[in-house]
């Protein structure tokens, strides 16, 4: 078996997504994870793949150039080994709003690689002329006191004049 | 057996609707017992419904003492046979299901509940509650009507994969 990642971005319309899959699934493909986005009328998809043996990336290629071709997509695929991410990370999500200027998406992500925080999400939208609204899921390591992650946090939306709350998403078990 | 394991999706008991309790019994009062008991056997866990542990009968335990998001807590609770009137208010929060262990998912709950059935000693009992509380006996009440958090999700962006420790 191999895995792979594949990407395709382009302008949305039907049937992508079932153009996509009945040639994976032509190959004997078995779809894993999916994540599909529409951003204006800009659609994007990742969809992680387990193909066959016989099938590699060669054969793979070749049959989604007949559905990119037909879409007008840019597509790439990627083999992949699925190495385990780091545990004991704690979920946490931050919102950060207001006027919209450049650089919040920059200053809010710098601090938080410079603090070895991982982004496992983010959306953000430029909502009713200049307000920008961005909410981000991020993995804090165990490591590291989530309040100091928050007055970092807090000392950069004070410099960009922006709003942001840092709460915990860790879930209950039921 | 205190402790006992826990069922996961896909068995079919987590899909079936339980039994009503007929009597309030030493039978009932043992599995209540087992149910607290596996309920804190693992970490972080507030609730557990009786199906979750292989018996399809309508018993549910909750208990969210200490727990950061709790605004109101009625410490430790068993209760047989609940019945839950959904008051004004709802707010989405993030619950984890130990039936789902792979994935989490925001659920839109009612904020103010009024529950109502019967303790251990078969006497009636009513409570109203709030908040996490109120979110962790909505789950539980789900559980003995075979819906799980994946049955209340509104979008798929609600759906978070976690992994496994
Ligand atoms: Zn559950």
């Amino acid at each position: 078996m191999h895995e792979f990642a594949i990407t395709a971005i382009g302008q949305d319309r039907p049937g992508i997504v079932a153009g996509f899959t009945e040639v994976l699934l032509a190959l004997g493909c078995n779809l894993a994870d999916c994540s599909m986005s529409l951003l204006r009328n800009e659609f994007a998809m990742i969809l992680l793949v387990e193909s066959p043996q016989e099938v590699g990336a060669d054969r793979l290629n070749t049959a989604l150039e007949e559905p990119a071709r037909r879409f007008d997509l840019v597509v790439t695929t990627r083999e992949f080994e699925d190495v385990p991410g780091p545990e004991g990370d704690v979920p946490f999500v931050v919102s950060v709003y207001g006027k919209d200027r450049p650089g919040i998406v920059h200053a809010v992500s710098r601090a938080l690689a410079d603090m070895d925080v991982n982004i496992t999400d983010l959306r953000s939208h430029l909502v009713g002329g200049d307000l920008y609204a961005m909410i981000l899921d991020v993995a804090v390591p165990p490591a590291l006191a989530p309040e100091e992650v928050a007055a970092r946090l807090q000392a950069i939306s004070r410099d960009l004049g922006v709003s942001l709350t840092f709460r915990s998403t860790e879930a209950a078990e039921l | 057996m205190p402790v006992r394991p826990v069922l996961i999706y896909p068995h079919p008991m987590l899909k079936s609707v339980a039994a009503a309790c007929e009597y309030v019994d030493d039978e009932i009062r043992a599995l209540a017992v087992d149910l607290l008991e596996t309920m804190r056997h693992y970490p972080r866990t507030v609730g557990l419904a009786a199906p979750q542990i292989g018996v399809p009968l309508r018993l549910i335990a909750v208990d969210v003492t200490g727990h950061p998001k709790a605004t109101v807590c009625h410490g430790p609770m068993v209760i047989v046979n609940p019945e839950v009137v959904t008051g004004e208010g709802s707010e989405i929060g993030r619950e984890g299901c130990l039936s789902l262990p792979s994935i989490t998912a925001d659920v839109r709950r009612a904020k103010r509940i009024f529950v109502k059935g019967f303790t251990l000693a078969g006497d009636e009992v009513s409570a109203e509650t709030s908040g996490f509380e109120a979110r962790a006996i909505q789950h539980e009440v789900d559980h003995l009507d075979g819906i799980l958090i994946l049955d209340r999700v509104a979008s798929p962006a609600e759906v978070f994969p976690r992994r496994q420790k």
